[in-house]
């Protein structure tokens, strides 16, 4: 696992963030945090983020557009994406799927470094 | 005789209530159904008087011309029978008119009590089938918030749950050995924090689902309190949260003692706490703004007062936030309902603090309204009614807030 790879959060809880950035930076990753879509998705497009982990409820619109919009795009098609959520609902587990979502994350399901384990087998 | 053809095409004459004056059925023939008569004013052809009398006549010209030319002349008891004849037909004939009107009008009321009774069942089935629509609507409406209500509480436990679980395991799992202790400390305190959270939210949505089950208003043999003593714990309570948002919280308690109120310290408590804790939410800290030449730097204040306005005790918490959207501010006191522009700056917030106000001041016979300019501010306003000193109660004070009436 080379120590460069980037992640990008998108999340709009700030002490999620600060707990997910200190045990990503902590394992060796660069964390990229959005705290909106529309940031998040200019991030995807510039930072070119290895992985992206999406919270499904976010301030203005859902996760699911904003996973829409990313799978729409050229550039940010190929990124893989974690949702991540408060929210087990089954449609919106089956509709990320469908749309290309690699998996579907309960954040109280699991701990930060369950998390980086996950991600490390998306990205190894 | 034919009849009941002149009474279908004589639809577009006699209308009900129609009477032709002229008419000799209309004035000879008994009952309601001359004032219904159709038969009148029809082609001539149609007309019963009519009939009668060409018939009448072509019998008297019929019997005096055989008799003439059996007898060769008109003789006495001839003309006599004659007369007799056409009164006795007459006499007849209006009675089977009578009888044909009569028949026909009753045909027409069982049409229409037919048709009446048509209509009516028509109009109950209709009620009926839009009453269980209304109620399945109802229920569906029903079941939607619940669902919703489960769908935004369980998003709004697991929150903080997923910190809390996830700074313990790091700390655990020893990610946090290394760490500076000042640092170790701030991650402690954001998972006190967000138990507190937690346990407000729980209250929160307990206490929501309370007042959504049972209405709550309190007993008339609750003890009397001084609103200002209740708005003073809550200030209290607040002073932590406004320290830590850096706006200013201010608040002087009446020299001289007001009225005094009937109800729950502890819920009127609950109730001011959440218009406080919303003002310094949708407060920001400084605020940029715009004045006529310049932009300048504006500082959040919060302002809580209590004072007597007519037969009522009236709390106003008054701040210089966001404001709220006029076309929302109705909506906020509605269970999870937020407003657009409060979900776009704070994503913490079930919508539940207003709904629980309501509830709160509505048991204690009480109002509360916003007033509200988007970007420049809210108050929010609780009413509620001045304790009758006649409606003395001899119940002992319970807590240090709750005073019988002395005086
Ligand atoms: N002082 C205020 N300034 C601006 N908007 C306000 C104010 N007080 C309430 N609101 C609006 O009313 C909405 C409902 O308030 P309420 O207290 O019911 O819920 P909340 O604050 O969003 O969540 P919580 O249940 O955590 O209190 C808020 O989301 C906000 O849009
Ligand atoms: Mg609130």
């Amino acid at each position: 696992m080379t120590n460069t790879c980037k992640i990008l959060l998108i999340e709009d809880d700030q002490d999620q963030i600060n707990m997910y950035r200190f045990k990503f930076e902590k394992e060796g990753f660069v964390l990229i945090s959005a705290r909106n879509g529309g940031e998040g998705i200019t991030a995807a497009r510039s930072e070119k983020p290895d992985i992206i982990l999406l919270d499904l409820i976010l301030v203005n619109e859902s996760g699911v557009e904003v996973l829409k919009k990313l799978k729409s795009d050229d550039v940010t098609r190929d990124i893989p994406v974690i949702m991540l959520t408060n929210l087990a609902k089954k449609e919106m587990k089956l509709q990320s799927e469908r749309l290309g979502a690699v998996d579907f994350i309960v954040k109280t399901q699991i701990t930060p470094s369950d998390l980086v384990r996950r991600v490390n087998q998306e990205l190894g | 005789m034919g009849t009941n053809q002149g009474a279908q095409t004589g639809k577009e004459l006699g209308c009900a209530g129609y009477i032709n004056k002229n008419c000799w059925l209309a004035n000879n023939v008994n009952g309601p159904p001359t004032k219904r008569c159709r038969y009148c004013e029809l082609a001539f052809k149609k007309c019963l008087f009519a009939r009668f009398l060409l018939i009448s006549s072509i019998l008297v010209v019929a019997l005096l011309l055989t008799s003439f030319l059996i007898e060769r002349k008109i003789s006495e008891p001839l003309v006599i029978s004659l007369f007799v004849l056409i009164i006795v037909y007459g006499y007849y004939f209006d009675r089977s008119t009578e009888s044909i009107i009569v028949a026909n009008f009753s045909e027409r009321k069982a049409k229409k009590a037919f048709i009446e009774l048509t209509e009516t069942l028509k109009q109950k089935v209709s009620d009926q089938t839009k009453d269980i629509k209304e109620k399945n609507k109802h229920l569906q409406k029903m079941l939607r918030t619940q669902s919703e209500f489960l769908d935004i509480s369980s998003h709004q436990l697991r929150t903080p749950v997923s910190v809390i679980k996830g700074v313990i395991s790091m700390i655990l799992d020893g990610d946090m050995d290394d760490l500076p202790k000042a640092k170790q400390r701030e991650f402690l305190q954001g998972v006190r924090d967000k138990s507190t959270k937690l346990e407000m939210i729980i209250n929160d949505i307990l206490c929501a689902s309370e007042f959504d089950a049972n209405k709550f208003s309190i007993k008339t043999d609750s003890l009397v309190i001084h609103m200002e003593d209740v708005v003073d714990e809550a200030v209290k309570n607040s002073r932590l949260e406004a320290k830590q948002r850096e706006i200013d919280l201010r608040w002087q308690k009446p020299k001289r003692p007001l009225p005094m109120i009937r109800g729950e310290a502890k819920y009127l408590e609950q109730a001011v706490y959440n218009l406080i804790s919303n003002a310094l939410k949708y407060t920001p800290s400084t605020a940029m703004v715009k004045e006529a030449r310049a932009t300048r730097q504006q500082k959040g204040v919060v302002r809580v007062t209590v004072k007597k306005e007519r037969e009522n005790i009236i709390v106003c918490v008054s701040d210089n936030g966001i404001g709220i959207p006029k076309e929302e501010i109705g909506k906020l006191f509605h269970k999870f309902a937020r407003a657009e522009n409060a979900t776009a700056m704070y994503t913490d917030g079930s919508g539940l603090g207003l709904f629980i106000v309501k509830a709160i001041v509505e048991g204690h016979y009480g109002k509360v309204w916003a007033e509200s300019e988007l970007k420049k501010g809210t108050n929010i306003y609780i009413s509620l009614p001045i304790a009758r000193p006649d409606k003395q109660v001899n119940a002992l004070p319970k807590s240090n807030q709750s005073v019988p009436v002395t005086h």
